[in-house]
C-alpha cells in the first residue's frame, strides 16, 4: 500500500484557508479516501450526524500523485483534522520561507509506518515534509490503520448513496444572511423545520410555545424539477401557501436540528459560489450543496465538489 | 517592610507575578536590604523561578531590620491583580512587622478608590534557593520571543514535553549541493512512553540557528535536552511582554537542568532593575538513542519498565534509571537529581506527588544536603549581599565524559544527517522498505501509466 504526492500552491490554498477549517467544524475527525482519481474527505460513517462530502480531482490539490494497493488502488484511513491542519500550516510556514531562495516549493505528503519512540509497535502515519530557507519540518501526523476491504467497501457504498441528489433544489443568494438568521434560531429552540418548493421557494423556521423565528426566500433559481408559483397562492401567508404547496405535491417540508443545519452552513468558509438546498425522495434527508466557479469565469469547477447530506427528525409530509 | 511601585514598573511586576502564577502555586518573598526576590517551585519540583527586583524598581522600598520574608498563595496576589492595571495609580505592598500573619496589598486607583487586601501568610513557608551559574553552561542559544513562538507554532498546542537537538553548526554554505546546510538545532516533539500517543502530532523541525537565533553556542557531540512546554511559554510570555530576548542554557539530558534567563541589551545586564531565571529538570533519558529502539533487542529492553504495576511506579522509575546508567554514563547533578527524578515521575500515573528523596546518601550527598540547609539558614539570618542569582560557588560535578565516538554515530544518525528523514532522490529505496513491512499489504511495485 503506497501514496506519494506533493502538495501544489493551489491545493495548499484549498485546504489550509478554505476546506480543512469548514471540514473541522463540521466534525472533528474524518476519512481520507484516496483513489487513482481522487481525494475525498468524508464524513459519512459518523452515525445520526451530519454528512459531509468534499471531493477533489486529484490534479486540484496535487501533483505527482502516486497511489497503489491491492483494492483497486483505493486507500482510506481516519485521520484528525485539527493535526491536520497544524500541519499542514506548519509545513507552509516552512516552505515560505524558500521564497527567498525563489526556490520551487516541495510539500510533500505520504503515507508511512514509522516506529514511534521507544516503542515496538509500528503506526500508520501521514507525514508532511517540507524544508526552506531557515528550517525543515517533517509533521508525521496520526492516523487510523487503513480500513480493510470491506471497509472500504462499506465506505464506497455510503458515498454511492450519499451521491444521490434531490429532484429539485433552490439556490440561496445570500449564504451570510442564512447564517446570522440560523445564529439567532440557535437561541430559540432545537428543531428548524425547512420547507423547499419546486416554484423556488425557501422557508426555515423555529418554532416554540412563546415564539417563532423564520424567514422565507422566494423566486429562488431552481434547477431540477420546477413548476410556476400559481397566481392564486400570491396574496396568502406563507404558512397557508407552504400548506398548499405540500397538498399540490409541489413542495417538501422536513423537520432537522438547529445544530446540524447551523454546522453545515460552516461549510461557507470554503468560500463557495453558489448555495443550493434540495430535500431528497420521501424526505430522507436535507441537501446542501456549494458550487465553486473556476476561478475567474462562472463557470463550475467540476474538480471540486462540497456537500452536506442533514438528518431529518421526523419524515417528510411528501 | 513597605514597598510601592507604579506605571511600568507595576506592568512589570504585574507580568513577574502572572508567569509566577503560571509555574507554581506558592510565592515565596525575601527581601533585604539590596533586592527583592521572588521564588516559586512547581509542585512536581521540576521546574523552578526567581525573580530579583532591585530597590530601584521600586517607588519607595523600606525594609525594616536586616531582612524579612514570607509567602503567599500565588492565586491570592492574581486576584489583587485582577484590578486592571491601567487603572492603578499605584500599588503599595506592606508588612507591618516580621512576625505579621498577613500581607497587606493596597491599590490606589485613578478614580480616587483605594483598595486593601490582606493576604494571610503560609505558616510554614517553602523557601528554596537554587544556584546554578549560568556560564557554566556549555550550550546556549538567544532568540526573540515572536521567534520562538513561531516556532513553536509548528507544535500541536497540547505538546506536554519537547526536545530540543543541538549539533555544531556546519560551515557549509546554505546553497552548497549539501541542501541539509545549516540546520544544525533540532527540535522535536517529546512521545511520552507512559501514555497513548495514539492522537498526537509528531513534529521534527530543523532550523539553521544563524537565522533564527540571536546567538547560538554549541561544539562538539551532538546533544540533547527534553522538558516541559507550558513552563517554557510562560516565561517566553513574559520576556515577550517585558521586550527582551530570551537566552536558554543547557548542557545534556539526564540530571542536568536548563536555565532560562532575560537577555538585555548589555551583556552583563547590570543596567537593569530586575531580572529573572528559570530552571526546568530534563528527562533523564536521551533521545539520541532513539535510533537503536529499531533494534529487537534494545526495544525489548526499553519495553520493560512499561511492564511495572501502577503502584510500583517507583520501581519503574528506578528501572528507568538503571536503563540511564547502563547506556549512558551520566554526571551527577545532587541538587537536581531530586528535581530530575521528580521530572520523570511528574509524568508518571503519580503525577503532582512531591520526589522523595533516595533512601541511602552517600558521604558527597549528605555533604551537599548540609550545604544546601545551610543556604537556607543563611537565607533565614539574612547574610548582606546573597545573590542566589549570581551566585559563583560551582554547585556541580563533572564526572567523565560521554563516549565519543558512539555519541556522534548516534547524533548523526537522529538528527540532520539521517537522510531518511529528508525529501531526496533515493525515494526508491523507501518504497521498497514499504513493501516489506507486515503491517500493511504488500503491493507490486508502483509503474507510472503514460
Amino acid at each position: 500500500m503506497k501514496f506519494k504526492a506533493f502538495v501544489t500552491d493551489n491545493g495548499v490554498q484549498l485546504l489550509e484557508r478554505r476546506f480543512l477549517p469548514a471540514l473541522e467544524r463540521t466534525g472533528k475527525s474524518c476519512h481520507l479516501f484516496l483513489t487513482r482519481d481522487h481525494a475525498m474527505f468524508l464524513h459519512l460513517l459518523n452515525g445520526d450526524g451530519v454528512q459531509c462530502l468534499a471531493q477533489f480531482r486529484k490534479e486540484a490539490l496535487f501533483h505527482d500523485y502516486r497511489i497503489s494497493s491491492q483494492n483497486d488502488d483505493r486507500i482510506a484511513f481516519a485521520l484528525d483534522l485539527s493535526l491536520l491542519l497544524r500541519a499542514l500550516r506548519s509545513a507552509v510556514a516552512v516552505a515560505s520561507s524558500a521564497s527567498a531562495s525563489s526556490a520551487p516549493t516541495r510539500l510533500e505528503i505520504k503515507l508511512v509506518k514509522k516506529l514511534p519512540p521507544n516503542s515496538t509497535q509500528p503506526m500508520p502515519y501521514l507525514t508532511l515534509e517540507t524544508r526552506g530557507y531557515k528550517s525543515a519540518v517533517i509533521q508525521d501526523i496520526p492516523i487510523s490503520k487503513p480500513l480493510s476491504r470491506a471497509q472500504v467497501t462499506e465506505l464506497q457504498s455510503a458515498l454511492d448513496t450519499a451521491q444521490d441528489l434531490p429532484q429539485t433544489l433552490v439556490q440561496v443568494p445570500d449564504l451570510n444572511q442564512l447564517l446570522n438568521l440560523v445564529d439567532r434560531m440557535k437561541q430559540v429552540g432545537d428543531v428548524v423545520n425547512v420547507f423547499i418548493s419546486k416554484h423556488g421557494d425557501l422557508s426555515v423556521q423555529v418554532s416554540t410555545t412563546l415564539i417563532s423565528l423564520g424567514a422565507e426566500f422566494r423566486r429562488l433559481v431552481v434547477i431540477g424539477e420546477k413548476t410556476n408559483a400559481p397566481a392564486e397562492d400570491q396574496n396568502l401567508s406563507a404558512q397557508t401557501r407552504s400548506s398548499r404547496s405540500i397538498s399540490r405535491g409541489d413542495g417538501q417540508y422536513v423537520q432537522v436540528s438547529v445544530k446540524h443545519f447551523a454546522k453545515s452552513l460552516q461549510c461557507h468558509l470554503t468560500r463557495p459560489d453558489c448555495t443550493f438546498f434540495g430535500i431528497a425522495p420521501q424526505g430522507s434527508c436535507l441537501t446542501v450543496i456549494f458550487q465553486f466557479f473556476v476561478p475567474g469565469s462562472r463557470q463550475t469547477d467540476k474538480s471540486i465538489s462540497l456537500h452536506c447530506r442533514l438528518p431529518v427528525l421526523d419524515p417528510g409530509s411528501g | 517592610m513597605e514597598i510601592s511601585l507604579s506605571d511600568n514598573a507595576l506592568k512589570t511586576f504585574a507580568r513577574c507575578i502572572t508567569c509566577l502564577a503560571r509555574i507554581g502555586n506558592e510565592l515565596a518573598i525575601q527581601v533585604y536590604s539590596s533586592q527583592l526576590l521572588f521564588h516559586t517551585i512547581n509542585s512536581s519540583r521540576s521546574a523552578y523561578q526567581c525573580i530579583a527586583l532591585k530597590p530601584g524598581f521600586f517607588d519607595a522600598y523600606n525594609v525594616s531590620g536586616n531582612s524579612v520574608q514570607c509567602s503567599v498563595l500565588l492565586k491570592a496576589v492574581c486576584a489583587v491583580l485582577r484590578t486592571p492595571i491601567t487603572n492603578i495609580d499605584h500599588l503599595t505592598v506592606r508588612l507591618p512587622d516580621p512576625d505579621a500573619s498577613k500581607l497587606q496589598w493596597i491599590l490606589d486607583c485613578y478614580n480616587g478608590m483605594r483598595k486593601t487586601y490582606w493576604i494571610t501568610c503560609n505558616v510554614e513557608p517553602d523557601i528554596q534557593h537554587l544556584s546554578l551559574d549560568r556560564q557554566k553552561f556549555p550550550s546556549n542559544f538567544v532568540v526573540s520571543p515572536r521567534d520562538l513562538s513561531r516556532l513553536l507554532a509548528n507544535f500541536q498546542s497540547s505538546l506536554q514535553e519537547i526536545t530540543i537537538i543541538a549539533t555544531e553548526p556546519s560551515s557549509l554554505p546554505l546553497d552548497a549541493s549539501n541542501e541539509i546546510g545549516g540546520k544544525a538545532v533540532e527540535l522535536r516533539s517529546y512521545m511520552d512512553p507512559t501514555k497513548d500517543n495514539d492522537t498526537l502530532l509528531h513534529t521534527q523541525l530543523w532550523i539553521d540557528p544563524k537565522e533564527e537565533f540571536l546567538q547560538y553556542v554549541h561544539t562538539g557531540d551532538p546533544i540533547d535536552v527534553t522538558f516541559s512546554v507550558k513552563e517554557l511559554k510562560a516565561f517566553l510570555s513574559f520576556c515577550e511582554g517585558c521586550e527582551v530576548d530570551l537566552h536558554l542554557h543547557f548542557e545534556k539530558a539526564g540530571d542536568r537542568p536548563i536555565l532560562m534567563a532575560p537577555k538585555f541589551g548589555l551583556e552583563d545586564g547590570s543596567h537593569s532593575n530586575f531580572d529573572a531565571t528559570l530552571v526546568l529538570a530534563t528527562m533523564l533519558i536521551s533521545q539520541l538513542h532513539e535510533g537503536a529502539a529499531s533494534e529487537p533487542l534494545a526495544g525489548a529492553t526499553r519495553t520493560h519498565p512499561h511492564t511495572e504495576e501502577r503502584n510500583a511506579s517507583y520501581m519503574q522509575q528506578e528501572n528507568c534509571r538503571a536503563n540511564v546508567s547502563s547506556e549512558l554514563p551520566s554526571d551527577h547533578t545532587r541538587i537536581w537529581s531530586d528535581l530530575s527524578v521528580s521530572a520523570f515521575k511528574s509524568i508518571s500515573p503519580l503525577e503532582e506527588r512531591r520526589a522523595q528523596g533516595e533512601t541511602i546518601l552517600n558521604d558527597d550527598r549528605q555533604r551537599e544536603m548540609q550545604r544546601i540547609s545551610t543556604m537556607q539558614i543563611s537565607g533565614l539570618t539574612s547574610v548582606p549581599g546573597n545573590n542566589p542569582i549570581d551566585s559563583n560557588v560551582p554547585t556541580e560535578k563533572d564526572h567523565g565524559q560521554e563516549p565519543q565516538d558512539a555519541m556522534q554515530d548516534n547524533g548523526q544518525a537522529i538528527s540532520q544527517h539521517h537522510r531518511s528523514n529528508w525529501v531526496d532522490a533515493e525515494e526508491d529505496d523507501e518504497d521498497e522498505q514499504d513493501e516489506d513491512d507486515q503491517y500493511i499489504q504488500p503491493t507490486p511495485p508502483y509503474y507510472e501509466e503514460h
